[in-house]
């Protein structure tokens, strides 16, 4: 929400050069398989590529740990929430931010109390899409972050340790994970229509 | 000058707003028409601070705001959809240019205050937006833009979302606006009626560029140019070329039919006649002619009759129902005869 708003802002108000390129770059996620960009995410950002030794020169890894997890999933299923509140922001007509800029109102302002108002429904959707999104990765996290050091113990994101248990138990070992998993996203999406509806 | 533009320009897409040059008095109520997709509502969100022209100069009461962003101007804009701003009612929406301009409270609702009893829009406060009916929402965009005290006010269309017994207090309402806030209005509208109604002055825009300005009584009743003549309501517009004649000139219209003007004009022209100077079964020294209807419009003062005549139509109106199809004797009377010359605008 707070990365994919202003940035679907930026998207749909503005024409600017290599605005195509910063699009297809938001899409890759959709247009590639998962495992592709978590090798992209280590070829920039392990200890010996790219970016990676001057990040770990100033105390920063993102392999195999909660940072690196938690990037990893937000560029993956960003993609979501930018392009829903996007759809969301063209719907407003230009001519009400114009207004309320005429009648001494900073950008800043104007998003806050007269665009957002009208978005949140979207930023709400977005934000719960990519959340979804990101419990149900597999493919970039096998690869960026197959298990996190957290806190003194080692951690599995919840879809990895489902599929290695499912490949070193088969499907009776991991039935009851799955189950698991799937009721708490089903009743986090039922959770939440329920408080839209009452909010509505 | 409180609002003046020099040589604007500014490019969008394949539009282009071409060299505009305005000046607009303290207390004017200036009327910019045009056709649609004619330039007028860009160029007046332009004077607002959505696009930034690629050359000229806009100066509000002497300072140069040409690249200032539109909360830095002092203009209030006021479109031509309601734009409410949700979830807030009535007196939110009045208050939120105070409010984002940090006024304190108690002034916000004194300034309020004074301008909802102005427009007479006490009792609608606390309703929200959405339930207010055509007229309503435009008293409120009026009292949300006018309590900030803008040195001047834009209007895009305000009117063409109103219902028509609605619309007459709206113009009453508008055309004080000017002396009771001491500020000038722009205001732009295709709808001729309603720029005669309100304007002190009337700039005519076509494709992008100001072809024509001056005061309404002389822009309807002398237009300068086609476009100009075709919005002052000339519905017949017949090229032709003129040679002067002793009383007037003679146009030669294309299709050979001859008409006969008081004005003294010559070469390539267009020859301007309005509906109501045309007449049918009545005769006059010169310009009587034999057509044909070929099609009859319902109005609210009778009918509106197409008649061709050697191959070129002319618009009439008639108080009783004419049958299509009848050849009928018509009459243009000299003094109905208005000539522009073609200019190519």
């Amino acid at each position: 929400m707070l990365v994919g708003t202003p940035f679907a802002y930026l998207l749909a108000r503005n024409d600017f050069k290599l605005k195509e390129v910063i699009d297809a770059i938001i899409d890759i996620p959709i247009m590639v398989p998962h495992v592709l960009v978590g090798i992209m995410i280590v070829l920039a950002f392990s200890s010996t590529y790219g970016l990676g030794p001057f990040l770990q020169g100033i105390g920063i890894n993102l392999i195999d740990t909660l940072i690196g997890a938690i990037i990893t999933v937000t560029y993956l299923s960003a993609t979501y929430s930018i392009r829903v509140v996007e759809s969301a922001i063209k719907m407003i007509n230009t001519d009400v931010e114009l207004t309320a800029r005429t009648l001494g109102s900073t950008p800043a302002f104007t998003f806050i109390h007269v665009i957002v108002p009208r978005i949140w429904k979207s930023i709400a959707n977005g934000a719960i899409l990519t959340w979804a999104r990101a419990v149900a990765e597999v493919g970039a996290l096998l690869v960026v972050a197959y298990y996190v050091y957290f806190n003194g113990n080692y951690v599995y994101p919840a879809s990895i340790y489902i599929y290695e248990g499912y490949v070193a138990l088969g499907l009776a070992g991991v039935v009851k994970y799955s189950a698991a998993l799937l009721i708490i996203v089903l009743a986090t999406f039922i959770i939440y229509r329920l408080v839209l509806r009452h909010i509505l | 000058m409180l609002l003046q533009l020099f040589n604007v320009d500014l490019t969008l897409g394949t539009f282009k707003l071409d060299s505009v040059t305005l000046n607009v008095d303290q207390q004017e109520y200036l009327i910019i028409i045009g056709r649609t997709a004619s330039g007028k509502t860009t160029l007046l969100k332009t004077i607002a601070g959505a696009y930034r022209p690629s050359s000229g100069k806009i100066l509000i009461d002497g300072s140069d705001i040409t690249t200032a962003p539109p909360e830095k101007r002092n203009v209030a804009y006021v479109s031509q959809i309601f734009s409410s701003f949700d979830p807030m009612n009535v007196q939110g929406n009045i208050e939120f240019g105070l409010r984002a301009r940090g006024v304190p409270k108690p002034e916000r609702a004194q300034l309020m205050n004074g301008i909802v009893r102005d427009l007479g829009i006490e009792h609608l406060l606390d309703r929200m937006p959405a339930t207010l009916s055509g007229g309503e929402q435009q008293r409120v965009s009026l009292a949300r833009a006018l309590v900030t005290s803008p040195k001047i006010l834009l209007l895009d269309e305000p009117l063409s979302m109103i219902d028509p017994e609605t619309k007459g207090p709206i113009i009453r309402l508008l055309k004080a606006i000017p002396e009771k806030y001491n500020i000038p209005v722009v205001h732009v509208t295709h709808e001729w009626d309603e720029a005669y109604a309100l304007a002190g002055l009337i700039a005519v825009m076509h494709q992008g560029r100001i072809i024509e300005a001056g005061d309404p009584e002389q822009i309807f009743n002398e237009p300068r140019n086609y476009h100009t003549a075709k919005l002052a309501g000339f519905y017949d517009m017949h090229k032709g070329v003129a040679t002067l004649t002793d009383s007037g000139s003679t146009i030669k219209l294309d299709n050979g039919l001859e008409l006969k003007s008081r004005m003294k004009i010559s070469g390539s022209v267009y020859a301007c006649v309005r509906p109501e100077g045309v007449k049918i079964r009545t005769s006059n020294e010169f310009n009587n002619f034999e057509g044909r209807i070929v099609e009859v419009f319902r109005e609210k003062f009778g009918f509106r009759i197409i008649i061709n005549i050697n191959n070129i139509e002319f618009t009439a109106l008639a108080g009783s129902k004419p049958t299509r199809g009848d050849i009928v004797k018509v009459t243009i009377p000299e003094d109905s005869v208005y000539v522009v010359p073609n200019t190519g605008i």
